[in-house]
């Protein structure tokens, strides 16, 4: 009953509706056209006047052409030259009007008034809802014939922002040089010159502005592209968006919160209110929102308020009349009936009311919130009719008032409204086919959705484009709605065809009126949505090639509707499900095929004609019809389809192949296929046919070798399948080889080669497997023979290509025949002796190669060459004994260099070079390990290598002196393998002790040789034999222990070795070789070196740091003395050893001489002729200027250093102390004596001091001790950094330099860094967050009161120090569940936010102290931005601790409130310090707010703390709206 | 400045620190060398850091369940079993830690076992429940309430998510999915042995001494077992004899203390006298003495 109750009443509503419309409407449509009659009247008056005008204009110019004398008197303005448009070139919008050129009057613009020029424009847009600022309504333009002159002054602007008048041409326009130039309806009432018209925006437009307007297209074409905007305009945009955030978007949020919290209020049960109470005020509220509407509406400055807060009552109130009857809590009405006819008054009455503002927002606000209230509290079907009252009347108003972007909301409201309620009957899976009760009443109701809004949308009347997109997108979300709210609660799932047909069907038809029909965009839409939705229906009630065949008729179907009908829309969606059908048969016929020929080869004849008739249908359709028809294809994406469609075909194509032959036939098949593509595409010339037959050409490959080869088969046997098929199919390569080349062009030579290497392939792979193993390499190289005479002959030289490939194999094969020796002749493996041939097929390649390209003929022959020795080192490798091989791999480097000399060919030469070269390896590898005898006393190695040896002089000797390739460099590497040879040879034969001494004669030798011979390179070898002496030395002669005489044997022969070394030192090299001086040095280095490691041996360890000190110092003195480098490099040596050794070994006696300490003794020894040589080191000007010599005195404050931490050991925090203080002590003489490195010294010391600290100072205190070691040793370290912080100041020139490198700086962090670790351990960890804060506060307080930048980026970085602290420590970090005392939970954190923002009073009065930098560097500019505007940083810091803390520590559902109220409180702070970011902070809260809002709280909230949100957040929106409205003005001064 | 300025500031900053220099060598009581400053500061930083991403990413009561009961049984599966004499002592200590379990935030399946290893001076939790203490710490317990906050002191870490976030942490370290339990195997057990982060030692110091106070023990038990550990502490300080073996003393405790950075049990007396005072729980000095069955003397049982 209830359901044709509800059926009942719909009918009412229609037949109520309906002649009440009719009537409306007839009267409107009488109105309007009376309207239109008189506009188009007043138009042809105005045009006329304007032909006036215009002639009168043409007649001053050519009066102006006719005085060029008056002229030139005028002002350079004036000569601005009028456009002379065209009937073919309509004006520009953005180019002067008429009234700019007002200059022609002679009025120049200079003499106009101020207020003239810049016209008093107001700086935000009006306070009104976009809507309402579109021009008034025109009267539709009749198109009007093509004026001889058209003036830009008729341009009409193209959209409501084109109407806007340009700033620089509003000054003209009270002093218009045409009169009647000037009406037009759209343009903004001018501004009176003087005085300036106060803004005025809302009242100029006429209530009847904000109803739809339609207006000609634009003319696109001429549009010049926007330029790009600048900063200033896009801070205007900002400012704009904070306006529009302010004055408007906050307000209708915070009235949709109030409404939408005052319906939970009523919804929910509160205890003391009983429904009644309720009901009361919710009636109230919205009374009083309606007439508090009313009422601020008609004052200028609360127009928007009113506005929404009618929208706001209308929602609330039509929500009451719902909930009287439906929402249990409000429930005091017992009839439907009496409730539906309630509802649909105060429909009425809204519609009515809402529509006197033709305003869409106060419309729209009040049916969408109506929507959501009311969606709150559904229970039955039925309490959806208010759904569909509210459907009916907004489809109402939409028609009426043409606000389709209305109805795309109300669509969406409809069928949400209707999926939610379904939500809460069937859950979140939906019906799942389970029936329900209200299923029909809820199908019924769709239906009427659906219908309702489709005859909407076809019965329309359509002016802009933008209207059709609107409309377009309505159309697509009503099906879509519709289909996935039927799927939601479907439950008979096996009808979904029958609704999708019928659904189709019904848009197919709909699309098919004649009214659809004149708007093209209707009917494409309808069009394809009820074919596809037909289509779609298809696989839901049949299967398997059913589908394919279906929708390849369709496609048919549609196609010819297509050319015989014309229509393009019908044509390119047959082609499209032609593409469907080929998506079918791949993805799923294709499939089933795949599936059948993995279980066998048998024959597949249904799937077989599938596809052969889909790849006859296809390339009918793309060869056929697309050639037939070609001017419904050309120049359209159709044409692309078609060209699918001929891939689809050949996919087809081979699928049927596939299908209908199997084993080695299915190769030729393929090939077949192929050959036939080929010589249609040879035919069309077409290149999709000629890629897809080289697809069948790889797919006959691959097929050929995966079964044709037949792999399976015993090796050395026939098969005659492969005998017979290998063949053709090689043969039709070579077919199609020559059938593939169109033109002698790159494109088509790679085809033709591709094939013909696919032939020339099989006819390789025939031989491999048909041809005994060692005959291969003969064939092979006889089929590459061949091929390239072959190729010489037909002139077709990609054979030489093939011939190369095929050289390879024959090599290869060569290589690997036989690999066991199984065959020998005469001791030669046979397979060494078959090689011989492809040795000379080599060769003969190399020389009779039929190639065109001279470097590829060099490459080749090259290759071919060095093949060729490579083959024969391997043949000489197998043939001959194994230490005569590299005799014989000599002599064939012998043959191959004297051979050069007769054939001039250099390769041979290089060739020669490589294989000498794996000669010596080979004697240096083998040879060299040889222990055989050769004769008597003579071994095998002396004799072999020594033929090696012997090769390689002659070669050095003969060959180099007759052939320029042999060039000293190759020649010298001769002699280097000679001498390494017998640097071998004297390893092996010379006594065991003494050798060293007989290297280092041997060199001396060799040295004095080639200085005499003047042979240079011998000097080198020198070298070489003193470093082995050397190192022979160091590894053996200091352990030797046997003694000669009085003298021990190793004193004796480093002796000899040393002085050698010193004689030969300024002789090793030739006189003037660059390297010569270098060479000295070496040899006295070596000499000193081997004396110092004797002191080494012989003195005691306590002071050979003493003797190494003073031995420098000798060093350094005869140096000073003989001014000899190498010495005093020699003495910085010995320096540097001894105070490593001062370091490891002295720091660490103990022993005493005479009472007094050892260490203390020798380390001052050694001090004291550091600080002597940092005076007497001879180094060059440069190198002091430098400061160089200084090493001595820093190893001296190191010792120092050491010392002190050696006597403070005992008590750990004292060594901080003691190295500050001496760096305090340091720093003081280095200023006094002006030595800067003695500064620098000091720094350190004051770094070690402040690292030292976190190892032992830091920690030295007792817990809870507060005056402890910590306190007072740390404090004393702190005061040192500042003081001499302090005695660096800016402009003292002494300190220049310590300021270069940022000393200055460093002080000043290391003592606020040395603070702040201080407290991070003085403090309870909680707190160290606000000592943090106020040390932050102090170093603000310290820039401001001295003036030093330093301390305000520290204080920044302490901020940030405390935000990330607070961040990560007190709220991040807390515990879960303590901290429930009120310092806990707000005390530290808000003493932190109170001190960071009390300190906003210094960093305002900082604000531009510190201009920002033009740095190209990001970073240095972001900082010195940061510093220029600090009080950004500490209030944005604050907030974010704050808004967090509230987050972390409120209850859940006091957060957005706490939200809220910190939002209001920030934008109070913004107006009373006048900052915009504070504000816009502000703002940005608040919506953050709603945001959380929307996003959680509507979810999770308890009932009680979900109203409070949204009604105290609604109110803080609408109070900050208010006073943004209020102080308009005040603001605007900020900006 | 002037010269003289400089001059008196300088001799009045050089006094100071002679004096700050003077009465550091004259303490008596040496401070030894080490790392703990930077390491404290880097495992604030650490546990800080990590801290804000376990609140984002919190396992469920029933997720950290499963997971303890995984490690427990890892942990079953390495020690020997009971005799009859540990196992009275672990019914003892079980009855002692359930009644504390009842006063805890979170509802959890609390089990206590005790390890019979004489040489193992500690005690440690898992997540989910399980809570474990050593042989060698009962031997030094000398009073019931001693136990109970020791006890407490376990529950409290896991109450407070400290053993959770520990898994979380090292599973997002070796990006592990705590679904599958099987890939538990790669965290060491030891890691639940080695002491948590300061701040969280302090807080469950403090929340376990609320616990034993609700369940009717003295606070002076955890007074008196921190001196224990001081005492225990003061015995492996080691000196160093030059900078080198200083520098290498440091890297080693830098390595090897990182995950060792709860304070020192100087420090945690201090905090157990100081929420003493500030609970005013002077009055509740008297403890109970230890079980009568297991009174040890010299590392024997006696009945």
């Amino acid at each position: 009953m209830p359901f044709t109750q509800l059926v009942l009443v719909l009918y009412l509503v229609l037949a109520f509706f309906t002649p009440v419309l009719a009537i409306f409407l007839f009267v409107r449509e009488a109105k309007l056209r009376k309207q239109l009659k008189a506009l188009e009247e007043e138009n042809a008056r105005q045009h006329s006047a304007f032909q006036r005008d215009v002639a009168e204009l043409k007649r001053q110019l050519a009066a102006g052409a006719q005085h060029p004398a008056s002229a030139a008197e005028k002002p350079p303005v004036a000569e601005v030259r009028l456009p002379i448009p065209t009937p073919a070139a309509p004006p520009r919008a953005d180019r002067p009007t008429p009234v700019v050129v007002t200059p022609l009057n002679a009025t120049p613009p200079a003499s106009l008034p101020t207020e003239m020029r810049e016209p008093a424009k107001p700086y935000f847009p009006p306070a009104t809802p976009p809507v309402e600022k579109k021009p008034e309504i025109l009267p539709e333009q009749k198109p009007q014939p093509p004026a001889p002159i058209l003036p830009p002054a008729t341009a009409v602007p193209t959209s409501a922002s084109e109407a806007k008048p340009l700033a620089p041409t509003r000054p003209a326009e009270p002093k218009p040089l045409v009169p009647a130039a000037v009406p037009s309806p759209l343009r903004t009432p001018p501004v009176p010159a003087v005085p300036p018209a106060p803004p005025k925006a809302p009242s100029a437009i006429p209530p009847a502005a904000a109803a739809r307007v339609s207006t000609p297209r634009s003319f696109s074409a001429l549009r010049v592209p926007a330029p790009k905007p600048t900063l200033q305009q896009r801070m205007k945009g900002v400012d704009a968006l904070e306006e529009a955030l302010g004055t408007n978007w906050l307000l209708k949020l915070g009235i949709i919160l109030v409404v939408i919290g005052v319906a939970f209020f009523g919804i929910y049960e509160l205890g003391a209110l009983g429904a009644l109470g309720k009901v009361a005020i919710s009636y109230i509220t919205s009374l009083v929102l309606l007439v508090g509407g009313i009422f601020l509406e008609k004052r200028e400055t609360y127009r928007l308020l009113g506005r929404a807060a009618i929208g706001g009552g209308w929602a609330l109130l039509f929500f009451s009349t719902f909930g009287i009857y439906h929402v249990g809590a409000m429930h005091v009405l017992n009839s439907l009936t009496l409730d539906c006819a309630l509802m649909l008054m105060v429909a009425v009455a809204m519609a009515v009311h809402t529509l006197r503002y033709r305003s869409q927002f106060v419309t729209g606000l009040a049916f969408l919130l109506a929507y959501t209230t009311v969606a709150l509290s559904h229970d039955t079907v039925y309490s959806l009719s208010s759904g569909v009252i509210l459907a009916i009347g907004l489809i109402a108003i939409v028609l009426k008032m043409g606000w389709f972007e209305l109805e795309v909301f109300g669509i969406l409201a409809s069928y949400l409204n209707h999926l939610y309620w379904l939500y809460r009957i069937l859950g979140v899976e939906g019906a799942q086919g389970r029936p329900f009760e209200a299923y029909h009443a809820s199908l019924t109701m769709l239906f009427f959705y659906w219908l309702t809004f489709r005859i909407s949308y076809v019965f329309r009347t359509i002016k802009t484009d933008f209207e059709e997109h609107v409309s377009t997108l309505s159309a697509l979300l009503n099906t879509l709605l519709l289909l996935g709210i039927m799927k939601f609660q479907s439950v008979q799932p096996e009808l979904a065809y029958l609704a999708l047909l019928v659904v189709g069907a019904f848009e197919f038809s709909f699309a098919q009126l004649p009214v659809t029909r004149r708007r093209r965009r209707a009917f494409v839409v309808l069009t394809i949505m009820g074919a596809v939705l037909m289509l779609a229906a298809a696989p839901f009630h049949y299967s398997g090639n059913n589908v394919a065949i279906l929708w390849l008729v369709g496609a048919e179907v549609l196609l010819a509707a297509g050319i015989i009908f014309k229509e393009v829309v019908f044509r390119r969606l047959g082609l499209l499900t032609g593409l469907l059908v080929g998506l079918h048969i791949i993805g799923i016929d294709f499939r089933q095929l795949v599936t059948l020929r993995a279980s066998g080869e048998g024959l597949a004849l249904a799937l077989g004609v599938l596809f052969a008739l889909c790849a006859f249908v296809f390339y009918l359709n793309a060869l056929g019809i697309g050639s037939r028809w070609k001017e419904f294809f050309a120049n359209s994406p159709d044409c692309q389809f078609l060209t699918i469609h001929t891939y689809i075909g050949a996919f087809a194509a081979g699928a049927a192949v596939w299908a209908l032959f199997s084993r080695d036939w299915t190769a030729l098949a393929f090939a077949a296929v192929m050959l036939v593509l080929a010589t249609f595409g040879r035919k069309l010339e077409s290149f999709h046919l000629q890629v897809q037959y080289t697809l069948f050409g790889a797919l006959t490959m691959y097929r050929a070798l995966a079964v044709n080869l037949h792999l399976e088969s015993p090796e050395h046997t026939h098969v005659n399948t492969r005998i017979l098929t290998l063949p053709l199919l090689a043969a039709i390569f070579h077919l199609t080889a020559k059938l593939a080349a169109f033109r002698d062009d790159p494109k088509h030579r790679i085809f033709r080669g591709l094939f013909a290497f696919a032939g020339t392939a099989l006819f390789a792979f025939l031989i491999w497997f048909e041809v005994p193993e060692l005959w291969r390499p003969v064939a092979f190289i006889a089929f590459a023979v061949a091929l390239s005479e072959a190729g010489t002959a037909l002139r077709y030289h990609a054979l030489a290509a093939h011939a190369h490939v095929l050289t390879l194999l024959a090599v290869f094969t060569a290589l690997t025949a036989d690999s066991a020796n199984l065959h020998i002749w005469h001791g030669i493996p046979v397979h060494a002796l078959a090689a011989l041939p492809v040795i000379a097929g080599c060769y003969w390649l190399a020389k009779r190669l039929g190639v065109e390209n001279p470097r590829h003929l060099e490459i080749a022959r090259s290759a071919y060459t060095w093949v060729a020795a490579g083959l024969m080192l391997w043949v000489l490798y197998e043939a001959l004994h194994t230490p005569w091989i590299a005799v014989g791999w000599i002599a064939f480097a012998l043959i191959l260099g004297l051979s050069a000399r007769w054939i001039p060919y250099r390769q041979l030469v290089w060739q020669a070079n490589a294989v000498s070269a794996c000669a010596f390896l080979r004697a240096y590898l083998f040879n060299l390990t040889l222990q055989q005898m050769f004769w008597h006393k003579i071994s095998m190695r002396l004799f072999t290598v020594g033929l090696v040896t012997a090769g390689a002089y002659l070669l050095a000797k003969i060959a180099a002196d007759t052939i320029e390739e042999f060039n000293p460099l190759i020649r010298n590497a001769y002699t280097w393998v000679g001498a390494f040879f017998i640097g071998i040879l004297i390893w092996y034969e010379a006594p065991h002790a003494w050798m060293a001494v007989f290297f280092l004669v041997a060199g001396i030798l060799l040295a004095l040789v080639g200085r005499r011979w003047k042979l240079p390179h011998l000097g080198f070898q020198e070298h070489l034999f003193a470093i082995t002496a050397v190192a022979r030395a160091f590894d053996v002669n200091y352990d030797l222990t046997a003694s000669c005489g009085h003298f021990s044997l190793r004193i004796i022969t480093i002796s000899i070795i040393a002085a050698g070394l010193y004689a030969i030192s300024r002789m090793a090299a030739e006189r003037g070789a660059p390297h010569a001086l270098l060479s000295a040095y070496l040899h006295t280095t070596a000499a000193t070196t081997l004396l110092a490691l004797l002191m080494w041996k012989e003195s005691s360890t306590a002071w050979l740091a003493a003797l190494w000190a003073l031995f420098a110092f000798a060093l350094a003195a005869l140096d000073r003395r003989f001014k000899l480098d190498d010495l005093r490099w020699q003495a910085h040596a010995l320096a540097a050893i001894t105070l490593m050794r001062s370091v490891v070994i002295n720091l660490y006696v103990e022993e005493t001489w005479h009472g007094v300490s050892v260490r203390l003794l020798s380390l001052s020894i050694v001090a004291l002729v550091f600080y002597a040589l940092s005076r007497l080191i001879r180094m060059p000007d440069h190198w002091r200027a430098r400061d160089f010599h200084h090493v001595y005195s820093w190893s001296a404050s190191t010792l120092v250093s050491l010392l002190l931490w050696y006597e403070l050991q005992s008590r750990p925090p004292s060594i901080a102390v003691g190295w500050a203080v001496f760096g305090l002590v340091l720093f003081e003489y280095g200023l006094l004596r002006k030595i800067t490195q003695f500064r620098y010294q000091a720094y350190v010391a004051l770094i070690a001091a402040f690292t030292r600290i976190f190892f032992s100072n830091l920690t030295a205190s007792d817990a809870g001790e507060f005056w402890g070691p910590r306190l007072y040793t740390i404090l004393p370290i702190v005061l040192i950094f500042f003081f001499i912080y302090a005695q660096l100041p800016a402009k003292e020139t002494d300190t220049a330099r310590d300021r270069r490198w940022h000393f200055d700086a460093l002080l000043a962090y290391l003592g606020t860094a040395t603070i702040a670790a201080l407290f991070y351990f003085q403090f309870a960890s909680e707190w160290v967050v606000t000592s943090y804060a106020a040390l932050a506060f102090a170093l603000f307080v310290a820039a401001w009161a001295m003036d030093r930048p330093i301390f305000l980026d520290q204080g920044i970085l302490l901020a940030a120090g405390t935000f990330a602290r607070g961040m990560a420590h007190n709220l991040f970090g807390a515990g879960y569940f303590g901290e429930g005392d009120w310092t806990g939970r707000y005390f530290v954190v808000g003493s932190a936010v109170a001190i960071l923002l009390a300190s906003l009073i210094f960093g305002l009065r900082l604000r531009g102290r510190y201009a920002a930098s033009s740095s190209s560097a990001r970073w240095s500019r972001a900082l010195s931005a940061i510093r220029s505007r600090p009080e950004q940083l500490q209030f944005f810091l604050a907030i974010i601790l704050l808004t967090t803390m509230l987050d972390l520590k409120m209850r859940e559902g006091m957060i957005t409130v706490a939200w809220g109220i910190e939002g209001v409180f920030i934008i109070l702070l913004a107006f009373a310090v006048k900052e915009r970011s504070f504000r816009l902070s502000g703002l940005g809260l608040l919506l953050l707010c709603v945001g959380r809002v929307l996003a959680m709280d509507v979810w999770r909230l308890q009932p009680r703390d979900r109203y409070i949100t949204f009604i105290i957040v609604g109110s803080a929106l609408v109070l900050v709206s208010v006073l943004y409205t209020r102080h308009r003005e005040t603001i605007r001064q900020f900006l | 400045m002037k010269r003289s300025v400089v001059f008196v500031v300088f001799s009045l900053i050089l006094g100071v620190s002679l004096a700050g220099l003077y009465w550091s060598q004259r303490r008596p009581k040496p401070t030894p060398v080490s790392a703990n400053a930077i390491l404290n500061i880097a495992a604030d930083a650490q546990r800080d850091l990590a801290r804000a991403p376990m609140q984002f990413t919190r396992l469920s009561d029933e997720e950290e369940i499963a997971i303890g009961r995984e490690l427990a049984a890892r942990y079953a599966a390495q020690t020997r079993k009971l005799t009859p004499q540990e196992e009275g002592v672990e019914k003892y200590v079980r009855r002692v830690g359930g009644a504390l379990a009842v006063h805890a935030h979170r509802h959890l399946p609390y089990v206590f076992h005790v390890l019979p290893d004489r040489n193992m001076i500690n005690a440690f939790s898992l997540p989910g429940g399980p809570v474990y203490i050593g042989g060698g710490l009962l031997d030094l317990m000398m009073s019931e309430d001693e136990l109970a906050n020791v006890l407490a002191h376990e529950v409290e870490h896991i109450d407070h998510y400290h053993c959770v976030e520990r898994v979380q942490l090292e599973a997002g370290l070796k990006k592990l999915n705590l679904e599958v339990l099987g890939q538990l195997v790669q965290i060491p057990l030891e890691l639940w042995q080695i002491g948590y982060h300061k701040d969280e030692e302090f807080e469950a110091d403090r929340e376990g001494m609320f616990l034993a106070v609700q369940s009717g023990y003295s606070p002076y038990g955890a007074v008196s077992s921190f001196q224990h550990f001081a005492k225990l502490h003061d015995e492996y300080v080691v000196h160093a004899r030059d900078p080198a073996q200083e520098l290498s003393e440091l890297a080693i405790q830098s390595l090897t203390g990182y995950f060792r950075s709860h304070p020192l049990p100087s420090e945690r007396l201090d905090q157990a006298n100081r929420v003493i005072v500030e609970k005013h729980w002077e009055g509740r000095k008297s403890q109970k003495p230890f079980r009568v069955e297991y009174e040890v003397h010299n590392g024997e049982f006696v009945k």
